[in-house]
């Protein structure tokens, strides 16, 4: 295997470390199936608020 | 499967203009979203819909067309798929980069759809994962332009035993040739 292989996939892993450790600390917002629960629309801006 | 010479041409222009595009439209893409970023929350509410107008009607397409001319050309010439470790990384490259372009795509339709249905949404953590992936597009779409064009050297294992294969099959031939 030539060196620039080794090296693009140790960049490549190193990478994607970083990326699991951002996403598993939280770092990378919310990511996940998770996401888009308790979105809601703020009090009061919902059209049907009080009806 | 060999494809004649203008067969070939036409691949790879195919693939040159598909390639190409798709990182021009990310780029585009990177520049909206990232003026949305910089907006107010209306600002950004009216820039989402442009988004996904550039992600689903030329970015998507542009992928697709893009694995698929790269595909054709590969195997349709000598470089092969399996052969040289550039083809290899290239093929990876714009196969995960697929991959996480269509997993961005749902999310941006939420967005879109918060966008349009709800009064004054706050889209800048969705606003800002748009910047962070498409960023990360142009970055590996510009790695693999990169090696397209610079081609760097190395054969796989696989490409080695085709290449002893052929070589023998062209003494071979020759060999045939002098005795007819």
């Amino acid at each position: 295997m030539p060196r620039w292989v080794k090296v693009v996939l140790v960049a490549a892993l190193a990478a994607l470390l970083v990326i699991v450790v951002v996403l598993l600390t939280g770092g990378g917002g919310e990511h996940g199936p998770g996401r888009h629960s308790g979105h809601s629309a703020p009090a009061g801006t919902s059209d049907h608020a009080g009806r | 499967m060999k494809l004649s010479p203008p067969l070939r041409k036409l691949s790879l222009a195919a693939h040159v203009v598909a390639s190409v595009g798709w990182l021009g439209a990310v780029a585009a893409f990177l520049a909206v979203a990232a003026t949305a970023l910089v907006r107010d929350a209306q600002g950004r509410v009216d820039l989402f819909p442009a988004m996904q107008v550039m992600a689903s009607a030329a970015i998507v397409p542009l992928a697709f067309a893009t694995v698929t001319t790269g595909v054709i050309s590969s195997l349709g010439t000598t470089w092969g798929l399996l052969r040289h470790y550039w083809v290899i990384m290239k093929l990876g490259i714009v196969v995960v980069a697929t991959v996480v372009l269509l997993l961005q795509l749902r999310p941006l339709s939420e967005a879109t759809d918060r966008a349009a249905t709800t009064p004054a949404p706050d889209l800048g953590a969705e606003t800002a994962s748009l910047v962070v992936h498409s960023a990360g597009g142009v970055l590996v779409l510009l790695a693999a332009t990169v090696l397209g064009i610079y081609k760097p050297r190395g054969i796989t294992r696989y490409g080695a035993r085709r290449a002893n294969v052929q070589a023998r099959a062209a003494v071979a031939d020759r060999r045939e040739g002098r005795r007819s």
